[in-house]
C-alpha cells in the first residue's frame, strides 16, 4: 500500500473513531457535570473527581477533533488545582457543552 | 534505530483506540495496548518493543513509577520510553527527560502526525 493510500485509509478509520467518540462524549460530559455539581455542593471528593475527569477529557477530546471541549476541560482541571470556584466552573461547563 | 514494535500504555480506552489506530495505520508499526503500568512491565518483557509510550497519570502504578521499574529491569532498561501527558508544564517536561525518557508528547495529539513526532524523538539517523 502506498503512503497516500495508507493515509487515506487512516483518515477513514479516524472518522469512524471520531463518530464513536462523539456518541460517548455526551456521557463523559454528563459525568463531569455531576462531579462539578458535587464539588459546588462542597461534597467530599467532588473537586478531586472533577479534576480527574477534566484531566482525561482534556487529553482525549482534542485528539478526536473537539479542541474547544479539550481546552475548556484543561481550564477546568487548572481551576480545580488553583482553587475551585463554582461560578467559574459553570462558565467552563457551558463552553465545554457548546463544543460537543 | 527504526521503530517496528510499540507498547502503548494509557488507562483511557479512547486514547488507546486512537493511539493504536495512529501508530498502526499511520506509523505502520505493530502495536500492543495495555491499560496500566503493571501490564506495561509485562508487555515490555514479553514483547521487547522498540518503544514504550507511557501515560503519566494512571491509578496504582503511574507513568514515572512504571518507568523507574523498567529502568531497574535488565531485560527492559534499554527500551526507549516516551511519556504522554495532558498536563505539560515546561519544568515537568524537563524533569521527565532528565530522568532518562526519550521525550514527552503532549495530549491532545494529532493522530495523523503522532508517528512523525515520535520518530523525531526516538529515531537517530
Amino acid at each position: 500500500m502506498s503512503d497516500e493510500a495508507r493515509l487515506a485509509d487512516a483518515r477513514d478509520k479516524l472518522a469512524e473513531l471520531r463518530n464513536g467518540f462523539k456518541a460517548r462524549l455526551r456521557e463523559r460530559v454528563a459525568e463531569l457535570e455531576a462531579a462539578v455539581q458535587s464539588a459546588s455542593a462542597g461534597e467530599a471528593g467532588g473537586v478531586q473527581r472533577t479534576e480527574a475527569l477534566a484531566h482525561k477529557l482534556a487529553g482525549t477530546a482534542g485528539s478526536y477533533g473537539f479542541p474547544e471541549v479539550g481546552e475548556a476541560a484543561a481550564e477546568l482541571e487548572a481551576l480545580c488545582d488553583a482553587g475551585f470556584d463554582a461560578d467559574a466552573a459553570e462558565t467552563l461547563l457551558d463552553r465545554l457543552r457548546r463544543g460537543v | 534505530m527504526a521503530i517496528r514494535k510499540v507498547v502503548l500504555c494509557d488507562d483511557d480506552p479512547d486514547i488507546r483506540a486512537i493511539g493504536e489506530m495512529s501508530l498502526r495505520d499511520v506509523g505502520g508499526w505493530e502495536v500492543f495496548c495495555v491499560s496500566d503500568g503493571f501490564s506495561a512491565l509485562s508487555a515490555a518483557r514479553d514483547e521487547q518493543p522498540d518503544l514504550i509510550l507511557l501515560d503519566i497519570m494512571m491509578p496504582e502504578l503511574d507513568g514515572p513509577g512504571t518507568f523507574a521499574r523498567l529502568r531497574e529491569d535488565p531485560e527492559c532498561s534499554g527500551i526507549p520510553v516516551v511519556f504522554m501527558t495532558a498536563k505539560a508544564q515546561p519544568h515537568e517536561l524537563r524533569g521527565y527527560t532528565e530522568l532518562g525518557a526519550a521525550g514527552v508528547i503532549a495530549k491532545p495529539f494529532d493522530p495523523i502526525t503522532l508517528p512523525d513526532q515520535i520518530r523525531a524523538l526516538v529515531e537517530v539517523a
